[in-house]
């Protein structure tokens, strides 16, 4: 995992619930790094470990720590200089979610190390997209309807998301169907 | 060359070269790929290539024209709008055949905020364009620039951090050790005022004994030294008398048998010897009782200008009990060695303390050597500039050097519990440098004796 995700994670803590908790949260995952590299490869287990303190010190379920990240990711990588390169994945929802594998294709092609996901999608009728999710690390499904529902606050569109699939239920990947209502 | 048997239908190079111009031999466009038409702010069709782009490179002499251009055709060209400045890169391929020139190119852009200002989308770019991949490295790049950055700013941060704590416990570190000076010298001086405080009780006891014996000593001696005149006088007369009633009366034979008895000749002359003992005696305790004045000063000023030697020999006959011969003991020799001294102005009675403990240790160290055939102290004076100097050298077994720097701190002594209180020298320390601005300094080596010498400077 690349360390912009960490970052995005140790920015999302800090705002919302300070400094102090988010010490306590790098404390129980035993990490003791100041500063993550954006650009850098970190161990995946480090990230885990992140998210699963995080579930404990604040109390909530790792999936809702997923989500929530999901949601703040979006948000985050337009401010912190990706905001360009986001505008040109599209104007409106199902145009960005089309462009989704696209531009992390580019990164596994220009950052061979950082392994990113993979995502299709589809429209299966009017204002309903069917989203497939492939990708080599297990349990991050919850921060894909995060990320979607945040792409939505983006676009100023009302978004359901479904997850019809799941890897952890023994499919093949995880599977969502969006409902979608642009304002 | 390879002649491929398949060429692109105009759609599909279209959609291949979304920011393709077509020019004629006059370089007029005739074709501009959907995108460029779409983002370029002025209408391109129809117009000189010159009206709104300007070559960047390669450089082409003269104004661009079509021959120009195809013979330039193998170097990669740059082109940039006149209306919003944005740049085309690509490959001029010229068609000879149709007197056309293809300019296959696609944005340069170099940052990525750029796109946003020509609204450009990521399906606006061919897929096979590289131009893509070089944003997301560009990206990439500036992120980790930026991470860089932070870094540094929080590395001089944490620096200055470092540097302003390391001064912090510096002056810490200065302060405590400050502290602790103080602490030690307010030690010392407790110390230094503890001692004085105890000397100057004992001394002002023995100052006050010593005042009252000599008044009251000095009335009978008085009396008696004032009377044996008379008593001589008188024993003169009645002795002329005898002779004379000897002369004129006979004697009795009682008279004569008790005179014979009596060894009358004998008495008579012995009577005048022990009348002189009296007298001697009585000028004897008179000195003594002047000796014990001197050494106590009670009756004088603070200040006083005296006479150094007096005060020594004053000391030195209060001490002169345990100087004398006794059995199994050889007493101590005093040597005088007396210089040419100008009276002095001091606090008197303080440097007969000075005097007194210095010559009673002198005399507790030879005393305590039994081994030592002639113990011996010697006083040397001498007058140094503007210095009185006063020497006392014994002869005993010296100080270790390891102590030497420690005899004048107080409460240091080498005698037994009980025997020394450790103040003698320091309180000479305090009456000869800080009362009379002096120096004392002790000289000496096991086995050589120890010397202290006495710098009084003159007012």
């Amino acid at each position: 995992m690349y360390g912009l995700v960490n970052k995005a994670i140790q920015e999302l803590v800090c705002s919302r619930f300070g400094e102090e908790t988010w010490r306590q949260i790098k404390q129980k995952a035993e990490i003791s790094t100041d500063t993550f590299l954006s650009m850098e490869g970190y161990p995946d287990d480090l990230t885990h470990r992140l998210v699963v303190a995080a579930s404990q010190v604040l109390g909530i379920s790792t999936a809702s720590v997923m989500e929530a990240f999901g949601e703040f990711w979006v948000s985050y990588t337009g401010k912190e200089g990706y905001g360009e390169m986001m505008d040109m994945g599209g104007d409106t929802l199902p145009e960005f979610l089309e462009n989704l594998d696209e531009l992390h294709a580019r990164v596994g092609i220009n950052f061979p190390k950082l392994v990113p996901p993979s995502f299709e999608c589809h429209e299966v009728e009017e204002n309903q997209l069917e989203l497939h999710y492939h990708s080599s690390r297990e349990g991050l499904a919850p921060m894909v309807t995060g990320l979607v529902k945040g792409l939505g606050q983006k676009f100023d569109t009302e978004v359901k998301v479904t997850q019809t699939t799941s890897r952890e239920q023994g499919s093949e990947h995880d599977t969502f169907v969006i409902e979608y209502k642009p304002n | 060359m390879i002649v491929s048997a398949f060429s692109l239908a105009p759609e599909l190079f279209a959609r291949s070269f979304p920011f393709h111009i077509i020019f004629d031999c006059e370089c007029k466009i005739l074709q501009v790929g959907e995108v460029l038409l779409r983002i370029h702010p002025e209408n391109l069709i129809g117009c000189n290539l010159s009206q709104h782009f300007k070559i960047i490179r390669p450089a082409i002499k003269g104004a661009p024209d079509f021959a120009a251009i195809s013979k330039q055709s193998r170097l990669l060209f740059l082109l940039e709008s006149l209306h919003n400045g944005i740049q085309l890169k690509g490959q001029m391929i010229p068609d000879q055949e149709q007197g056309v020139i293809f300019f296959l190119c696609s944005v340069w852009i170099t940052e990525t905020n750029a796109l946003a200002k020509f609204g450009l989308k990521l399906k606006d770019f061919a897929i096979h364009d590289p131009i893509i991949d070089f944003l997301f490295l560009l990206q990439g790049q500036n992120t980790a620039l930026e991470d860089a950055k932070k870094l540094t700013i929080e590395l001089t941060q944490k620096q200055e951090e470092l540097k302003q704590a390391l001064t912090i416990q510096e002056v810490l570190a200065q302060t405590a050790e400050a502290q602790s000076q103080k602490l030690e010298q307010y030690l010392l001086e407790l110390q230094r005022t503890q001692s004085q405080l105890i000397q100057t009780e004992k001394m002002s006891s023995l100052g006050q004994l010593v005042a009252g014996i000599a008044h009251e000593i000095n009335n009978p001696v008085n009396f008696i030294q004032g009377n044996v005149n008379y008593v001589e006088e008188y024993i003169q007369s009645l002795l002329s008398l005898l002779s004379l009633y000897q002369k004129y009366f006979p004697l009795h034979a009682e008279i004569e048998a008790f005179t014979e008895e009596l060894d009358l000749e004998y008495i008579i002359q012995d009577l005048f010897k022990i009348l002189s003992s009296m007298k001697l005696g009585a000028i004897r305790i008179r000195d003594i009782v002047l000796s014990l004045r001197t050494f106590s000063r009670l009756d004088e000023a603070e200040i006083k200008t005296v006479d150094i030697h007096e005060s020594i020999d004053s000391t030195l006959l209060i001490l002169s009990y345990k100087l004398q011969k006794k059995i199994n003991y050889s007493g101590i020799e005093i040597i005088k060695n007396y210089g040419d001294l100008p009276l002095v102005e001091c606090y008197a009675s303080e440097l007969n303390q000075v005097f007194l403990n210095i010559l009673t240790n002198a005399i507790d160290i030879l005393q305590n050597n039994i081994t030592l055939d002639s113990a011996k102290i010697i006083i040397k004076t001498c007058l140094d500039c503007n210095l009185v100097c006063v020497s006392i050298k014994d002869n005993g077994i010296g100080i270790d050097e390891k102590l030497l720097s420690k005899v004048f701190d107080p409460f240091f002594t080498t005698k037994p519990v009980g025997q020394g209180t450790g103040l003698g020298l320091s309180i000479c320390y305090q009456i000869v440098v800080n009362k009379h601005r002096g120096q004392l300094d002790c000289i000496s080596k096991p086995g050589q004796g120890a010397e202290f010498i006495i710098k009084i400077p003159l007012r």
